[in-house]
């Protein structure tokens, strides 16, 4: 998954999901690995996406004023 | 009534009679009058004194000096003009005339308020204002649509507030006021189609003409078709545009509308923190349980698929160490630590560790051999040492005590 393709909302689902099933237990030391290593890379594919610096902006006319090329948080 | 049916007044009381009911009638108190200003006279008094008239009729009016001070223009013939005051009879003359507290220039508002009650009543009737058609706003929006003009403070309080959240920004310019501007309005929602989550329709504060292209039929329409949620925020908290009615969520302001399409980035951190934090402590308290387990199985022969696991699982708390935030980090150090200890405890169980020693196992066809009565003289047996197996055959077999340096 790249990081501007990431759906936050899914990905926020799917940690919920996790979490829940690993603090549930009932589950391999095998799976339980596998569940936390996903979540945790869900946790840090977020992350990434809030911290990217640049914010996109497009114009429908193509044309945009010079201080909105980039904005910048 | 018991006097004569013809009374006699006089002029005074009859003057008297028509005050008092003007007076007790609510409907010619605090009322605007609308017209066009004739013989308007500047008396050196301060007072001004003007006739009202429209085609058919005219009213005598006065403005008294301390009620003109804030007037703000000069009054002329020929203007069209509100008044507000009250109907008052003036009894030296017996004229009934509007004794004015203010004077506005009629700008032809009082016409477009008709209007604009007359476009709502409208739209409301055909199901643009409905309640049960207004979508709710998605929470995490990837394709955030505005629709705005591009050299306007409206858009950039707007990006202020949503920079900071991941998402495609698409702005629609339009032109927000004068000649054209519900077209371009109306247009630029349509250019948003298929390309956004949600619409924010913007436009900072002006006067009520700078936003009257908001309560034209076509922004109604556009608005109502968008195939996603709009957001209206023009002006300030107190003007209110037929597009708020149709709006699914009217904002006071641009930046309450930015606020309303975009979730609070850091209340999001701090739920990725709260999950992380979570996940840890799960895994954590899974492998005391295991600990727990262990105890167990120390003593078993069966060590090695564990060790198997506690290797697999410490290559992997080393691989997401590396990519983790530093209070994950020292947790996963703990784990580590943890695991470590674990597997130490594993190996001073284990077998193999026994073998090393210069102890074996023995184990014949039938399993491993405990007794000598488990083996017969020519049966083959495997003896197991630390480093390899051997094969051989029994020769002789005695039963008795153990004893260090016989045979």
């Amino acid at each position: 998954m790249e990081r501007d393709e990431i759906d936050l909302e899914a990905a926020l689902n799917d940690l919920e999901g996790i979490v829940t099933k690993l603090e549930a237990g009932g589950i391999s030391l095998e799976e339980s690995l596998v569940l936390f290593e996903r979540g945790m890379k869900l946790v840090s594919l977020c992350q990434g996406k809030l911290d990217s610096a640049e914010q996109r902006i497009e114009s429908l006319t193509g044309k945009l004023p010079e201080d909105l090329a980039v904005i910048r948080r | 009534m018991n006097c004569s049916l013809t009374q006699i007044l006089t002029v005074s009381e009859i003057n008297e009679r028509i005050k008092g009911r003007l007076d007790a009638d609510p409907r010619l108190h605090d009322l605007w009058a609308k017209g066009e200003l004739s013989n308007v006279t500047n008396h050196r008094s301060g007072h001004r004194y003007f006739t009202l008239k429209d085609r058919e009729s005219q009213l005598s009016c006065v403005l008294f000096k301390n009620n003109g001070l804030r007037l703000g223009f000069d009054l002329k013939d020929g203007q069209n003009v509100l008044v507000f005051g009250d109907i008052d009879v003036y009894r030296p003359q017996g004229r009934v005339q509007l004794i004015a507290r203010g004077v506005k220039l009629d700008t032809g508002l009082g016409f477009r308020h008709l209007e604009f009650e007359a476009l709502k009543k409208k739209l409301s009737s055909k199901g643009l204002f409905d309640l049960e058609r207004k979508r709710p706003l998605p929470k995490y929006p990837k394709r955030i649509g505005i629709v705005t003009s591009p050299d306007g403070a409206a858009l950039r309080d707007v990006l202020r507030i949503i920079g900071p959240y991941p998402a495609r920004i698409i702005l629609s310019p339009a032109k927000v006021q004068g000649q054209g501007a519900s077209e371009s309005i109306s247009s630029a929602i349509e250019a948003l189609r298929g390309r956004a989550d949600v619409v924010i329709v913007c436009r900072g504060g002006g006067s009520i003409e700078d936003l009257w292209c908001f309560n034209s039929e076509a922004v109604a329409r556009a608005f109502f078709e968008c195939d996603s949620p709009v957001i209206s925020a023009v002006g300030h908290e107190t003007d209110v545009t037929i597009a708020d009615f149709v709006a699914d969520v009217r904002a006071a302001t641009p930046t309450a509308a930015a606020e309303m399409a975009v979730p609070d980035v850091e209340a999001f951190r701090d739920d990725l923190h709260l999950i992380s934090t979570r996940m840890v402590r799960a895994l954590w308290s899974y492998l005391e349980r295991k600990e727990e387990c262990l105890e167990y199985l120390e003593r078993s022969i069966s060590a090695r698929r564990m060790y198997a696991l506690l290797g697999e699982a410490r290559q992997r708390l080393d691989y997401l160490g590396e990519r983790l935030g530093s209070s994950e980090k020292d947790r996963l150090d703990a784990m580590r630590i943890k695991l470590e200890m674990l597997e130490r405890r594993l190996s001073t169980a284990s077998p193999l560790d026994t073998l090393g020693r210069g102890y074996c196992i023995v184990k014949s066809s039938r399993g491993i051999v405990t007794s000598a009565k488990d083996v017969l003289p020519g049966d083959t047996l495997e003896i197991v040492l630390a480093d390899g197996r051997v094969k051989c055959r029994v020769m002789d077999s005695e039963k008795g005590e153990f004893s260090d340096g016989e045979g």
